[in-house]
């Protein structure tokens, strides 16, 4: 199947999401809640590109190829929509990067320094919960103020993690009993750091 | 209740409805009718012998607004916070109940236990604004200052309890038949009363008529109404009548059946006339055209698919709706035509989706139908597809689909069981929202009706095509009404919508092919169908055929459910259908399609009402809330308004809506409280444009409407606001309320003012403590001298 991504052709199975097949090619697509191996939901809207089949704007990471597709990755309105989506996640973030645990692997620390976003944009006005870290098990530890609700950790863990109400109000939350079910490993699946092993 | 009580109940619960993951909200639904709320100890006992996890169970109770973890009063006290309820005051109803509940704080249960309260999106009453229900019983139109009154009334009828059963008064033949619609809305607005007000007076009088509960006439502005049909065939309607009335009505259409009884009565009217006046100052001697003015300019213009059989059909009377005609397209359907045949009609007919984004209803079928028989793109997973009834009506200002379900369950059920058999499938889903108790429990007894006539269940029709509907009830979250997300709450999971494609048309309810359609748009099919799809072709613009059920409300002087043919102007649906602005004012603008549509300015109202048309103007078609707004209306309250409301029911999944319309509503709080920057309007605008295009689904998407449409054409409003001016008064913080040398000194205000801020100062001027003052402005109302204005701070 050939599809054209920044008006050049590109051979693609159609088997795979569009952001393995575009990574693959060589185009730099940034992403917090997509992992290649691992179950997720399109959320964060960071690998966001342009179909200029119908000018609609679609996560790379939950569609799939389809013949005559055309892909824009880097107009200006792409990287003005994926900055402000990282903005909009600095802004519910407890930001305070040189004390955080989880520095050395956050993505959206990373991201946010290539593409210049501001964190004081549009906040924050609501005062983001401060340092609370919960011990889950072993070396495992979680900072909820640091979490950007991509859902890796609820998809990917059986009866461990799992949202908590919903929209502005939604939290990721590991009720008592379930502290048991989750492992180490899930750290290394958390973009940011709110996941991490002491 | 001890444990083992909780243990048993709630066994005998999962006993009745099932183990499987998928079934959690109608067990937790059942375990909260059961106990009020949802106690620990049944939660543990579902850990115990369901498929039900703790990281499900939390995932799905915290997500739907039904479901609760902590016991609340007695008695449910909702207050509809819905865009018209919204216009019409309803915040300063709720401070009210609270303030006479005695609650403080984060309360919401009454130190008795006695009451909670809690405000709901909409009731779907909102030409009754604004509206409280308590327990099951509507309250309309409910000021601050009644809030008391209705307290007691409530209180009297759960003493009373009067049953409202369809009780036989009919012996031998009846001399005729009196009509009233019974829709929750009518009741709450003394139709109830009159019904018992007629039971009474027949029985007293002996006469001999038939008390039919009708479908909805849609004047809700109108009601209680009631239409008396003579044994000649004659229909006399009153409008506005009070219990009271009834008697001499009655008297005046039907001749008692005894002579003794005539003699007695003649008699007693006599004296009644002796000794009050009522008599006199009844509807009865208000000349017909004058009594029934409002009601027929408010029915001239309109034209009737959905709404057929409007005022003198029994919504549950099975007979009546097929000597009517009913059933005859589905009849006609599935002897006489191929399912392919079934598909074509809907398509040439032209009509399109009623749910907000019109996609033609005919290319959906047709999508479900290919995929069914394999020829779509998942040839190995050739499932069975599935016809879902979108029932989650959950625009605030909206309540078409309810009168619709209310009043014609039998015209929705036969073109859902047409759209089964073109699609080829023998299953059916009404799902419905929870806050229409009503509508769920017609639409079960309609089933029901419909199964022991044949009409569903197994070769229908003689034939061997079958089919039966199952009723699914929805908990309470906006989002579910789009597609994707009322999927997924049917499989059990959180109202997540997913990335279309895969449209639920190809992989949809456990990944067979469904065809979801609006409660309007199935309530089409058998007109078309039966009439053909020319007929149906006449009516309407090119572009969008047939007719559109509107509900219409906010500052309009008849508000109602109306059905008009497409193409009809806004204007003429304020103007002629409505009777004007409210008292008298300038139209400002009309709001349609709710949280995702938009305002349209009065310069734009001419025109008309087509998909297309009201699309490149900023709004959408939406479901169909016409909310009219005048110039007392604050247009960038009302954007905040909607954005409260996109933000409390967004489900929090992609990062545009869930940050994102939380920043914007951010910044229209700092506009509505005088506390915004010039630079703000700008990185609004810049917000709504965004989202509008990142957010991932179409709840997402269309939420800046609102917000957008307003800045487009009412932008100077938003600079005034930055500058701390709300003309309108709405925006309380920039408002105060202060007492002119006009007064008097009358004490009126300072014994109708609920929060104690104006002193009691007898023949002196009375003067308004900013700090006590909540601004309801029920002293405003109660001046005679028009000495109370609003002042900016």
């Amino acid at each position: 199947m050939k599809i054209i991504v920044n008006n050049k052709e590109l051979e693609v199975s159609g088997q795979r999401v569009l952001i393995e097949e575009l990574r693959e090619a060589g185009y730099d697509i940034p992403s917090l809640c997509y992992a290649s191996d691992a179950r997720h939901e399109a959320s964060c809207m960071v690998c966001m590109v342009r179909n200029e089949v119908d000018n609609q704007m679609i996560p790379s990471c939950a569609t799939y190829p389809t013949e005559g597709m055309r892909i824009d990755t880097e107009s200006d309105e792409v990287t003005a929509l994926r900055r402000m989506s990282i903005e909009l996640l600095l802004s519910d973030h407890h930001a305070r990067c040189g004390v955080c645990e989880g520095k050395e692997k956050c993505r959206l620390r990373e991201l946010s320094v290539q593409m210049k976003a501001k964190w004081t944009r549009f906040g924050p006005l609501v005062p983001v919960e401060q340092k609370v870290q919960i011990h889950v098990q072993g070396g495992l530890w979680f900072e909820p103020a640091k979490c950007i609700r991509c859902g890796l950790c609820v998809y990917n863990s059986q009866d461990g993690f799992t949202f908590q109400n919903r929209g502005f109000n939604m939290q990721v939350v590991i009720p008592e009993d379930n502290k048991k079910n989750v492992d180490e490993k899930m750290a290394d699946l958390c973009p940011v750091g709110a996941l991490f092993v002491r | 209740m001890n444990e083992k009580v909780i243990y048993r109940k709630t066994d005998a619960i999962i006993d009745r409805i099932g183990t499987r993951r998928e079934q959690i909200i109608p067990l937790l639904q059942a375990i909260q009718q059961e106990f009020n709320y949802l106690p620990s100890d049944a939660l543990n006992r579902l850990y115990e012998r369901t498929e039900i996890d703790r990281a499900q169970l939390i995932s799905v109770a915290t997500f739907y607004s039904q479901l609760r973890m902590v016991p609340y009063g007695k008695h449910i006290i909702k207050v509809c916070i819905g865009t018209a309820c919204h216009v019409k005051g309803a915040n300063t109803v709720y401070d009210a109940f609270r303030r006479e509940l005695k609650l403080e704080g984060d309360n919401i249960t009454t130190a008795d236990g006695q009451y909670s309260i809690e405000r709901v999106a909409c009731l779907g009453c909102c030409a009754l604004a604004p509206v409280v229900q308590i327990d099951q019983k509507i309250f309309g139109p409910v000021s601050p200052g009644r809030v008391r009154e209705v307290l007691d009334e409530f209180e009297r009828m759960e003493e009373e309890s009067s049953a409202m059963s369809g009780e036989q008064l009919v012996m031998g033949e009846p001399q005729g038949e009196v009509r009233l619609g019974m829709e929750n809305c009518c009741q709450a607005s003394g139709t109830a009363e009159v019904y018992a007000a007629v039971r009474e007076a027949c029985k007293e009088l002996g006469i001999n008529v038939s008390i039919k509960p009708v479908s909805c006439v849609g004047t809700c502005n109108q009601v209680p109404l009631i239409d008396v049909a003579t044994a000649d065939g004659d229909i006399v309607r009153y409008p506005n009548i009070k219990p009271d009335e009834v008697k001499e009505i009655l008297l005046h259409h039907f001749r008692p059946s005894s002579r003794l009884r005539r003699l007695r009565n003649a008699i007693l009217n006599q004296i009644d006339t002796i000794h009050t006046d009522q008599t006199w100052n009844n509807i009865l001697y208000v000349p017909e055209k004058e009594r029934t003015q409002g009601v027929n300019t408010f029915l001239k213009g309109q034209f009737r698919i959905s709404t057929e059989g409007f005022g003198h059909l029994n919504p549950l009377d099975l007979e009546e709706y097929i000597a009517q005609g009913g059933f005859e397209a589905l009849r006609k359907a599935v002897t006489t035509m191929s399912p392919q045949q079934v598909i074509d009609e809907v398509l040439s007919s032209g009509i399109r989706g009623r749910g907000g984004g019109g996609f033609p209803t005919g290319r959906k079928w047709q999508m479900v139908r290919n995929n069914s028989e394999g020829r779509g793109e998942n040839l190995e997973e050739r499932k069975l597809p599935i016809v879902i009834c979108n029932g989650d009506e959950g625009d605030p200002g909206a309540f078409m689909d309810r009168i619709l379900l209310e009043s014609y369950p039998l015209r929705v059920i036969e073109g859902m069981v047409i759209a089964g058999y073109a699609v080829g499938t023998s299953e059916g889903v009404f799902y419905i929202r929870a806050e229409y108790p009503q509508a769920v429990i017609r639409i079960r007894k309609a089933l029901d009706m419909c199964r022991q006539k044949g009409l569903l269940g197994k070769n229908i029709f003689g034939t061997d095509f079958s089919f039966d509907i199952r009723v699914f009830e929805g908990a309470g979250a906006f989002v579910c009404g789009e597609e994707t997300a009322l999927i997924a709450s049917m499989e059990g999971r959180r109202g997540f919508p997913h990335l279309r494609p895969p449209y639920p048309a190809q992989k949809g309810l456990n990944g067979r092919p469904t065809l979801i359609n609006n409660v309007e748009t199935l309530s089409q099919i058998a007109y078309i169908i039966r009439r053909g799809a020319d007929e149906y072709a006449k009516v309407g613009t090119s572009g969008s055929r047939g007719t559109k059920v509107f509900a219409l409300a906010g500052k309009v002087n008849h508000g109602g459910l109306i059905e008009v043919p497409m193409g009809t102007t806004l204007r003429q649906i304020v103007e002629e259908i409505g009777g004007g602005v409210e008292g008298g004012e300038k139209l400002k603008a009309v709001q349609i399609g709710g949280p995702s549509g938009g305002c349209i300015p009065a310069e734009l109202c001419d025109a008309e009402v087509d998909f297309d048309a009201l699309n490149q103007m900023g709004a959408i078609m939406g479901s169909g809330g016409l909310v009219v707004l005048s110039e007392s209306s604050c247009m960038v309250d009302v954007a905040r308004y909607f954005t409260a409301f996109t933000c409390a029911e967004s489900c929090g999944k992609c990062t545009f809506c869930r940050v994102g319309i939380r920043r914007m509503l951010d910044i229209l709080d700092r506009l509505t409280t005088g506390r915004a920057k010039p630079e703000d309007i700008d990185q609004l605008e810049e917000l709504a444009l965004s989202i509008k295009r990142a957010a991932l689904c179409g709840l997402g998407k269309t939420a800046p409407n609102p917000v957008l449409s307003t800045l487009r054409y009412f932008r100077q409003e938003y600079e005034e606001h930055v500058q701390g001016i709300c003309r309108t008064g709405s925006c309380k913080q920039m408002v105060k309320l202060e007492i002119t040398d006009n007064c008097v000194g009358c004490t009126k205000c300072a014994r109708v003012c609920p929060s104690e801020a104006i002193a009691y100062t007898p023949y002196e001027r009375h003067v308004i403590d900013t700090e006590k003052c909540t601004q309801c402005g029920l002293c405003v109302g109660e001046c005679d001298y028009d000495a109370i204005v609003k002042l900016k701070v």
